[in-house]
């Protein structure tokens, strides 16, 4: 493998943290980019994805599409540094539970209210 | 000299970027750029991700770069049309300043809006007088334009 090939990437967390860096092939498709995020996630974390629709990638401003290669995800203009790359990695909220939870507390509000209105 | 300039800043943020911002161009035009900003924690947009537009004018530095938001935000000095209210992209912008800084004061202005010199007096207004009403509305125009 020439050394051309490859690209040295780090991905920032929202907690300030970095993941990386590693080094992956240009050809390396994002959808497996992500796939080997969930592989060397790092034990102890607050947040753990479970799939890659958890991941979020984002490179210069854009969302990086699973679909692409790393080469195809690159900033296509200016003189790159040689160094490592730091992508941005968020990772969906698990907002699910927290939507029951607010359902939850407004389900009592309206049968408060409802009992008001019988009084 | 706009481009270098331009050049040099791409180069740092894409080495290290602040941990809620990124930005490099769009397509082979160095002087037009996208931005996404990770909605602050200790705000309601937090779990969004807003995108920017940025336009370097050709005499970047000494002139400020145009900044637009994309995506819809519920915020008293951000408009329907995504234009900013913020003082350092119109008079007090300096030559000192960067691209990582100008979207770093965006993000700190996610999480402190300043009603009093409002782009949207309705918005400022139920800032003000209704805080609870507000974060909800930025929380719900948060989960409904900028959690897709």
């Amino acid at each position: 493998m020439a050394g051309d090939d490859l690209i040295e990437l780090k991905f920032r967390l929202l907690d300030g943290t970095d993941i990386g860096p590693n080094k992956y092939d240009l050809s390396t498709t994002v959808e497996s980019l992500k796939k080997n995020i969930l592989n060397i996630w790092p034990a102890g974390k607050e947040i753990s994805p479970k799939t890659i629709n958890d991941l979020k990638l984002i490179n210069a401003g854009r969302v990086l599409e699973n679909n692409r290669t790393l080469a195809e995800s690159r900033v296509p203009v200016g003189d790159l540094p040689e160094s490592v790359i730091t992508m941005h990695l968020v990772v969906r909220p698990t907002s699910t539970d927290k939507n029951n939870e607010k359902q939850l507390v407004n389900a009592p509000k309206t049968n408060r209210c409802s009992s008001c209105t019988i009084l | 000299m706009a481009s270098k300039r331009i050049q040099k800043e791409l180069q740092d943020l894409q080495k290290d970027p602040p941990t809620s911002c990124s930005a490099g161009p769009v397509g082979e035009d160095l002087f037009h750029w996208q931005a996404t900003i990770m909605g602050p924690s200790e705000s309601p947009y937090t779990g969004g991700v807003f995108f920017i537009k940025i336009h370097f004018p050709p005499d970047y530095p000494f002139k400020p770069p145009k900044v637009n938001f994309q995506t819809k935000v519920y915020h008293p000095n951000i408009n329907s049309n995504g234009s900013i209210c913020l003082d350092i992209l119109k008079e007090q912008w300096s030559p000192a300043l960067t691209i990582s800084k100008v979207l770093l004061s965006i993000s700190s202005l996610l999480t402190d809006p300043n009603p009093d010199d409002p782009l949207v007096p309705e918005i400022a207004h139920i800032y003000k007088n209704q805080r609870s009403r507000y974060e909800e509305t930025a929380r719900a125009w948060t989960q409904k334009y900028a959690m897709g």
